[in-house]
């Protein structure tokens, strides 16, 4: 059984007069790293960590499963200890004064031990690589710094699967960079994650998934190179730049079949014609 | 950026004997200073007051220049205060004058009595000051939930000063985005900038709904307030300190409250 199912998801917000996600169906992995893209994919996230149907309003049929826990069926709260979630405005999710307070906040909730919550807190902030400030004001940071404590928040509750909507939109190249390094560490440590994300340097190598939504239903599902094939043409999408120049070129060179996603393919292949 | 003055007094108070205190024990010597303050008017019981309370700043190690500031923003509304008083009693008139025809008298006592509220005014925002720069805003949450305020209202405290300088710092933002469309409500006078606002007012409070909702969709999926006890990572302990200043703000409150009633003081 997959760790995230859908089965013929449709949603409409109250009072809009088009359905946002029509009949979707798709399933991840445990320790799947899936990148979607499209128009709505933060509904679809917000589908995985039930806030819809829970907190925002609409017309939802369908099911979504997480780890066997049908969202619909059960409360937020049951929801939250199996996907944590991290949005895009960092500023929006640091309701404390300081790191430390920040990141125990879900565990409080959660009703976990004081004692649990210590080591729970030095594993997370180790993690995101913000073990010395932990006693910092959260006012202090960066950006970049702000989301690693918002995603620190997120591991601390030890939570299954990570769901992440545009977690760099808000950030400079260096913030966006070592939100980037984080993932890619939890990647390595085998955590599922959903993200939706318009940066494709980044995301192509680190992607076992990719979706396209388009009007609502799921046009494409693939690995990144077969993905890109897939979509190959489409103006609305943003490819690797590598990946671009190789679409660009392989009908005029042989460049072989396989298309590169980063910096490095590219220059392999590229040194070979 | 709008700078936590909170935040910023309470990590350099942080060394300061009354910050080790239980949060409890700070509200009910609040309470008990509240209560003081306004029981007596007598002019030297307060002079007596905030002589105490400035030794108390002084040598506790707290942050002076927030608690001390706090002093010049309210001393012309004291000054007007104790003018009012003076010009308007009518008992022991110490000085006649004629000003632009106009026969105006001084009364002694209007000025004690003057200088005896302005002093119940400033030993206020004072002890306010001092309460809010040693009390750790996250024990006083825990310390409010401890004695039965539910959470979500407890919290409202931390949000709020968490929050605040955002909302100021969009302020700012609008402000500059309408001066550079020329639209620059620093210059007019006092009375038209009130009406001048609604540009400024109408984006800010526009902004913050949508900020507030996302925080409370942010909070709701890490299950704020899903269930009705929490645990907390930080412990409040009580110490013997703790019991003597409860003690004693408990008794100088009482004392200054019968003194009063039997007219002592």
């Amino acid at each position: 059984m997959s760790l995230i199912e859908l089965e013929n998801v449709t949603f409409r917000y109250s009072g809009a007069t088009r359905t946002v996600l029509e009949d979707v169906s798709l399933s991840v992995e445990e320790g799947e790293f899936v990148a979607v893209f499209g128009e709505g994919k933060s509904t679809l996230l917000m589908c995985l960590c039930g806030a819809i149907p829970h907190l925002l309003p609409g017309k939802f049929s369908g099911r979504v499963r997480v780890d066997g826990m049908d969202t619909q069926a059960q409360k937020i709260a049951e929801i939250s200890r199996k996907v944590g979630v991290v949005l895009q405005d960092p500023e929006n999710q640091l309701f404390n004064l300081t790191v430390e307070a920040d990141v125990v906040f879900g565990m409080e909730n959660l009703q976990v031990s004081p004692e649990e919550m210590e080591k729970r807190l030095s594993s997370a902030l180790q993690t995101v690589r913000m073990s010395e400030f932990r006693r910092r004001m959260s006012h202090e940071l960066s950006g970049g710094q702000k989301q690693r404590v918002a995603i620190a928040s997120v591991l601390a509750m030890e939570s299954k699967i990570l769901v992440m909507d545009e977690p760099t939109r808000e950030l400079d190249p260096m913030g966006t960079e070592e939100v980037f390094e984080v993932l890619a560490r939890l990647k390595e440590q085998g955590k599922t994650i959903v993200i939706v994300e318009n940066d494709p340097e980044h995301l192509a190598p680190l992607a076992d998934k990719m979706v396209l939504l388009r009007g609502g239903r799921l046009e494409a599902v693939a690995e990144p190179r077969e993905f890109y094939r897939k979509i190959k043409g489409d103006r609305r999408i943003r490819f690797p730049q590598v990946t671009e120049l190789y679409f660009q070129l392989e009908d005029k060179l042989d460049l072989g079949s396989v298309v590169p996603l980063t910096l490095e393919e590219g220059v392999e292949l590229f040194s070979r014609v | 950026m709008p700078q936590f003055l909170f935040a910023s007094a309470l990590e350099e108070g942080k060394g300061s004997f009354l910050s080790r205190l239980h949060p409890t024990t700070m509200l009910i010597a609040l309470g008990s200073m509240v209560v003081i303050i306004f029981s007596t008017l007598n002019f030297l019981a307060l002079v007596g007051l905030l002589g105490l309370l400035f030794i108390l700043v002084l040598l506790d190690g707290m942050p002076r220049q927030p608690t001390f500031a706090v002093l010049l923003v309210v001393i012309p509304l004291c000054i007007f205060i104790t003018l009012i008083q003076a010009l308007t009693d009518q008992k022991e008139i110490i000085a006649r004058l004629n000003l632009f025809g106009f026969g105006i008298q001084v009364s002694l006592e209007g000025i004690f009595l003057g200088l005896s509220i302005t002093l119940r005014v400033v030993l206020m925002a004072l002890i306010m000051t001092v309460f809010f720069t040693v009390v750790h805003p996250v024990k006083l949450t825990r310390a409010l939930y401890e004695l039965g305020m539910p959470f979500k209202f407890a919290y409202t405290f931390v949000l709020a000063l968490r929050f605040l300088p955002l909302v100021l710092d969009e302020l700012a933002t609008i402000n500059n985005a309408q001066k550079s469309r020329g639209y620059d409500i620093d210059r007019v006078n006092p009375a038209v900038k009130v009406l001048k606002m609604f540009p400024l007012a109408i984006p800010l409070i526009l902004s913050a709904l949508k900020r507030a909702n996302t925080i409370a969709l942010a909070m709701d999926l890490k299950a704020f307030n899903a269930y009705p006890k929490r645990t907390f990572f930080i412990s409040l302990q009580k110490g013997s300190a703790d019991t003597a200043v409860r003690t004693v703000s408990v008794l100088a409150m009482a004392f200054f409250v019968i003194a009063t009633c039997w007219g002592i003081l």
